[in-house]
């Protein structure tokens, strides 16, 4: 999306030419495979910017449209003293400077660098109340959270041992989703499972209307299928909760623990058409919609209407194609299906080794059903 | 009549030339990061590297 939108847009063109030397880096070539490694990327997209003398600048970690504003956000990561370049070079010459230890630790984390990020945060405890003292802004709404407080909730990364602790001392902070994020994490892993859902227990007697808490319990249990039935119960909660509102991470993961306890009248209550109703004209949450319901083999004739809106919506886009053909798969309708693949594969000059795949799966159905046999 | 065909061939080459020049690429096609600093230090511009992951 981010070479659709951004570097293979015309608007762009002049401004990435005059101020850059451009690198495509992936995997598949040498290059591309040691620039990975040499800057252990852990996620694409990432845009790392170096100056001539190869000293990384800063970097930009995903994309998210509008494209304009990724422009600013390039902008911004090239110049000032707020760039990772300018912070470690402040906190070089300074090292004792609490607020530069905040801000580049909270560059880090912004980047997912957590090993940089620790000793910087270990720094903000031990400041004690010099570092209550500053303040830096966080999250959407950029509220002002002390350096001591941000430092409490990022020290979960290495010791998640502390989240009750955390969490009781920061009850209303809004870093709270910091804490749940790392419990849900836990909660998903197999070697911590037990023990954090747990500790997702024991929080839930103190706050059994959190939305967010409720919601990583939830999501967990969806994503691994543990504690089916006790999610359940909660997502029957939270739904009834005034104020429950649907999310477009969450209700999929809903349905998904309903459709797995076989109660699919709750499954499309969260997510079924009045949900995405209001999201008719967006092409990636109808795609989203109708891949959901095609794996889980329910639902199809709205699935296949919501596919078929992004479609026209969105005529170019092979992975919409690729969906409808997925969902037409699942309805039984074996040419129809190969021909949207076929389609989707053509629009990517005949590339996409997924889309082959698919296609030759579908035929190989195509023809047990006709022999009969219906083993997979 | 022969210089007039040797214009004529140069004018030929020179129109096919225009035909097939391609624009300039946006990507850096060297082989190695210090080429490409290289390059950044003579435009007193920055290497913007994009690690992407082919769909």
């Amino acid at each position: 999306m981010l070479d659709q939108q951004f570097f293979n847009a015309p608007e762009f063109k002049d401004y990435l030419t005059s101020t850059f030397v451009m690198i495509h880096a992936d995997r598949e070539n040498e290059l591309g495979r040691s620039l990975f490694e040499k800057f252990a990327i852990r996620s694409t997209p990432t845009v790392l910017l170096l100056n001539a003398d190869g000293e990384e600048v800063d970097r930009v970690v995903g994309y998210g449209p509008p494209a304009a504003e990724y422009r600013t956000a390039l902008e911004k990561a090239c110049t000032g003293d707020q760039t990772l370049l300018a912070l470690r070079t402040a906190h070089r010459e300074n090292p004792g400077d609490l607020l530069t230890t905040a801000r580049l630790a909270r560059k880090y984390e912004t980047q997912y660098r957590a090993g940089e990020m620790a000793p910087l945060v270990q720094a903000l405890i031990d400041g004690g109340e010099a570092s209550a003292a500053i303040t830096l802004p966080y999250g959407e709404d950029n509220a002002d959270v002390s350096a001591l407080e941000y430092a409490a909730f990022m020290q979960l990364f290495e010791k998640p041992e502390l989240i009750q602790n955390t969490l009781a001392e920061y009850p209303e902070s809004v870093m709270t989703g910091t804490a749940y994020g790392r419990l849900e994490r836990l909660m998903r892993r197999e070697a911590t499972r037990d023990e954090y859902f747990g500790v997702a227990e024991a929080l839930l007697e103190d706050r059994p209307d959190d939305p967010a808490l409720l919601a990583a319990f939830i999501r967990a249990s969806a994503r691994t299928g543990q504690q089916t039935e006790r999610a359940v119960e909660l997502a029957d909660h939270l739904t009834s909760l005034e104020s429950y509102e649907p999310d477009s991470h969450l209700n999929p993961e809903m349905a998904r623990l309903y459709v797995k306890a076989g109660m699919e009248d709750k499954a499309l209550a969260v997510y079924g058409e009045a949900y995405i109703a209001p999201h008719m004209d967006d092409s990636q949450m109808l795609n989203g919609y109708a891949w959901f319901w095609a794996l889980e083999e329910k639902n199809l004739d709205h699935a296949l209407a919501a596919i078929t809106r992004a479609v026209e919506l969105d005529p170019q886009d092979d992975n919409l194609l690729d969906t409808m053909s997925m969902v037409q798969w699942m309805m039984g309708d074996h040419e129809a299906a190969i021909a949207t693949e076929e389609k989707a594969l053509e629009m990517t000059g005949g590339q996409n080794t997924d889309y082959q795949e698919r296609i030759q799966k579908i035929r190989d159905d195509m023809n047990r059903a006709a022999t009969g046999d219906n083993a997979q | 009549m022969r210089k007039r065909l040797t214009l004529l061939a140069l004018l030929a080459l020179f129109t096919a030339a225009a035909c097939t020049q391609q624009p300039p690429s946006l990507w850096f096609e060297g082989e190695t990061l210090d080429a490409a600093l290289v390059q950044a230090k003579a435009g007193e511009k920055l290497v913007l590297i994009d690690f992407y992951a082919p769909t």
